[in-house]
């Protein structure tokens, strides 16, 4: 046998082995240690000395306390400087005395106040931290509306992710406005929502007049008419927020936070760093890239939740989307930007893979693109993206209906056999979401997402979200069916507060979709 | 020159074999590999599996109405990484879940638990013929295949802290326990939807005592706290005097809750019954001194309509009862 016989049977013994199972063309990426450099990079954080409440008053603390009280009950600015002034010479020892008075403000309420007020002025590092704590954790509601007012005051950049993270914790009304002044004092517009809400409130009319002189204000100093045109603008990326880089490092930190199991500290790193300032976007960016699987995975999360604020990082979500490890978010965080500049990436990467979660996953962000309305894009919201621009990325999305309908929707057994249900949704969903840009397109897919809706191995809920939003567009557009439907729809869903069970949900879901199929669009 | 012929013979005649080996081996021995796209595909040939997960609250995960409120319709998207979540095996046991895109209407399904990162599916027997390859791993029976869920409540560390742990009695043992006939394990998976399971937690005693009435539940039968998935469930001790024969029933009278508050709730404090503890309440109340009725009550969403006169007898469900006559 010569060499090259041998070398022969060795190259088909090779293809044996390798079986039934050729393995497709994979991208390779590379992850490096972001996190690491860039935190390596940081100074240690400043960790402030916790100041503990005291029980037993350093030697003269009680003599302080009085003057101080006696101070901040009057309106003498002189007498409170000169309180202050002796306070502060005193030393910081006297900060876990005065964190003592807050601790007991249910029984004495003046002197907390007048504590609270003594700790904004001296602000110092173990002054301040005691302010946040008390914000963080105090029971007593006003109590926090002060320190959130004292930091406010304070205007310091390195308080923002810990105001920021209150948000999602603060129930009570004065200190979400007094936290969304705060943060509006470092240029954040993260509170703007909570005054809006604040503004109905009416079992408070202070409240609500104050919160609304507030998000007027915001909105005059941004040019907006009003302060629900101001939010409008500001998910939708139309308002800059620089905010202060020096920061960063504390951005990095949080990012650094994604990679632990509690999925609580998870959830606290998210909302800071969805709702902190735009110089966060690149990090996130940087992220993607990182060696640890979580914090790739939940960067693209942050960057999915910052919708059209995210826009400065579509070039590293179009290269993770065919990243199988984060491909699904990717894909989702392209979707959520409203963007027409992410169609291209989705199509792409719908187009190069053939694995299921991917597929679902592009399908349902084109899903989303559509379906919201295209936004402005220029920094400062006067220019409006060219039409013929969104046109161009719709003709190419268009491909979607003959990349998708003969496989997604093929009614022979062999293609339902071979095709997962979810896949076939989300591509319905997509195809029906193309009449958000373009009338009827949807009619095709319509008798099958009502179908859908009544089945227990599809995703039903998901199918008449679809559904309904056709309806809406329709009845936007003057169809006097479309909104003869949607008034049954509404007059169908559970009312505010009420949890249906699992059968009163079936029973909603299959006359919703009857009515749908009423309401089907002529072709 | 005769030496490196020595070689390439012998490597030649190795390579034969292993083409023998290949060429004669059984068709059936090792099944082709099958990528999972639906947990509907595994019902074919686990029929009974597949309808006890069916009534499953984990099949139930993604579309229960419950849920769906309490996450505002998944828009707080922090739930979908545990209500649908990539296989387990591919995010490592132990490790936390990270959230799929596809499938998610099937929730925590087969695939989730199952499905191994080369194909295959982790089972109880080795067996390379079937379309599933199953292979035995034990680690699919171990506290740390559910912990990257059920420990972001804290579960299995209170698991571990009890003498369940200490004697070897894991998740599986109560919550998917061997099918009598020897056929499995039950992939039901009781557990708080389960009035029957939740009964069997806690043994709720009332006496006299003292010229009071003295109640005490006790943890006596979970291998956690009670209840345990904190901050959304909640239990709560009530008391009432039996009413006259005739007369209509007397309005409950709440004694005490068992809860962890979510974090918004900073004038709350943690008052879940660990494993083997017991709570003893007090009722000092002239009114107690006829026959009395005292009940635990549980329920899955913590809120009650109206917070100053909750309504256990329409919003919550009635776990013990005990009458204490005078």
């Amino acid at each position: 046998m010569s060499l090259r016989c041998a070398l022969a049977l060795v190259w088909s013994m090779g293809l044996v082995a390798c079986g039934s199972e050729p393995a497709g063309p994979q991208a390779t990426f590379i992850y490096e240690p972001v996190v690491q450099s860039a935190l390596a990079a940081c100074p240690a954080p400043d960790v402030a000395a916790t100041s503990a409440p005291s029980a037993t008053l350093p030697e003269g603390a009680e003599e302080y306390l009085e003057a101080a009280v006696s101070a901040w009950s009057g309106s003498d600015v002189r007498s409170r400087e000169l309180t202050l002034t002796d306070v502060q010479r005193a030393g910081r020892g006297l900060v876990p005395a005065f964190v003592g008075v807050v601790a007991q403000a249910k029984q004495t309420p003046e002197r907390a106040a007048a504590a609270i007020a003594v700790l904004g002025a001296w602000a110092d590092t173990a002054a301040r931290e005691a302010l946040c704590q008390a914000l963080e954790t105090h029971a007593v509601p006003w109590v926090r509306a002060r320190c959130a007012f004292e930091l406010g005051k304070l205007r310091d950049p390195s308080l923002l992710p810990r105001l920021l993270l209150r948000l999602k914790y603060e129930v009570d009304g004065e200190t979400v406005l007094w936290l969304a002044d705060a943060l509006a004092q470092q240029g954040s517009l993260a509170g703007l929502e909570g005054l809006l809400v604040l503004t109905g409130r009416n079992d408070d009319a202070w409240l609500a007049d104050t919160a609304r002189a507030k998000a007027d204000e915001l909105a005059a100093r941004y040019g907006a008419p009003f302060g629900g045109e101001l939010l409008r603008l500001h998910a939708n990326g139309l308002i800059p927020e620089p905010g202060d880089s020096v920061q960063e490092c504390a951005a990095w930190r949080l990012i650094q936070r994604l990679s632990l199991f509690d999925l609580r500290q998870v959830d606290d790193a998210r909302f800071v760093l969805v709702r902190m300032p735009d110089y966060v976007v690149p990090l996130l960016e940087r992220a993607l890239r990182d060696e640890n699987r979580y914090v790739r995975l939940h960067a693209a999360q942050c960057l999915e939740r910052r919708t059209a604020r995210n826009r400065a990082a579509h070039a590293g979500l179009a290269q993770a989307v065919l990243d199988p490890s984060i491909g699904g978010v990717a894909a989702a965080a392209l979707g959520a930007s409203g963007l027409a500049s992410a169609g291209a990436p989705l199509v792409a990467g719908l187009r190069a893979s053939t694995a299921h979660e991917l597929q679902v996953a592009c399908l349902s962000g084109l899903e989303r693109l559509l379906v919201s309305p295209p936004l402005e894009s220029s920094a400062a919201g006067a220019a409006r993206l060219p039409q013929a621009t969104w046109s161009a990325q719709l003709e190419q999305l268009y491909g979607l209906e003959a990349l998708c309908q003969p496989r997604a929707l093929g009614t022979d057994a062999q293609t339902q056999a071979d095709l997962p249900l979810d896949l076939r949704q989300a591509a319905a969903q997509c195809l029906l979401a193309l009449d958000a840009v373009t009338r009827d397109r949807g009619h095709a897919v319509w008798p099958f997402l009502c179908d859908l809706a009544v089945r227990t191995d599809a995703d039903p809920d998901a199918a008449l979200r679809a559904l309904k939003g056709s309806l809406e567009r329709r009845a936007e557009r003057g169809d006097a069916g479309a909104q003869a439907a949607i008034a049954q729809w509404q007059a169908l869903q559970p009312r505010s507060g009420v949890i249906e069970t699992l059968s009163e949900a079936n029973a909603r879901r299959a006359a919703q979709a009857d009515i749908a199929r009423a309401a089907a669009p002529r072709s | 020159m005769i030496r490196a012929q020595t070689i390439l013979g012998s490597a030649i005649a190795l390579l034969g074999v292993t083409a023998l080996v290949l060429v004669f081996r059984t068709p059936a021995e090792v099944a082709p590999a099958r990528s999972f796209t639906s947990s509907q595909q595994c019902k074919e040939c686990h029929a009974q599996e597949h309808a006890e997960w069916s009534a499953s609250q984990h099949a139930h995960s993604w579309l229960n109405p419950d849920v769906r409120a309490l996450s505002n319709d998944f828009a707080n998207t922090d739930c979908i990484d545990c209500h649908a979540p990539q296989e387990i095996y591919s995010t490592g046991i132990g490790a936390r879940v990270l959230p799929r895109a596809s499938r998610r209407a099937e929730g925590v399904d087969c695939i989730a638990c199952h499905a191994l990162p080369d194909g295959g599916v982790a089972g109880t027997k080795d067996n390379p013929a079937a379309p599933c390859r199953p292979q035995a791993m034990a680690s699919l029976k171990s506290v740390d295949h559910c912990a990257g869920c059920h420990d972001q409540h804290k579960t299995v560390s209170q698991w571990r802290e009890t003498q369940y742990a200490a004697q070897g009695i894991g998740c599986v043992e109560c919550h998917m326990p061997a099918r009598a006939d020897g056929s499995g394990h039950d992939h039901t998976m009781h557990g708080g939807h389960s009035l029957e399971t939740v009964r069997k937690a806690v043994t709720l005693v009332a006496e006299r005592s003292k010229g009071l009435v003295r109640v005490a539940l006790t943890n006596s039968g979970a291998g956690h706290h009670f209840p345990t998935d904190e901050r959304s469930r909640a239990a709560d001790l009530w008391w009432r005097p039996v009413a006259p024969e005739g007369a209509p029933a007397e309005s409950w009278r709440h004694l005490w809750r068992f809860r962890s508050p979510y974090r918004h709730e900073v004038d709350l404090v943690d008052t879940l019954l660990p494993s083997a503890a017991t709570k003893e309440v007090w009722v000092d109340d002239p009114a107690s001194q006829g026959a009395v009725e005292v009940a635990l009550t549980y329920k899955r969403t913590p809120y009650w309509k109206d917070p100053l006169r909750p309504d256990p007898e329409t919003e919550a469900e009635f776990v013990h009862r005990v009458v204490l006559q005078p």
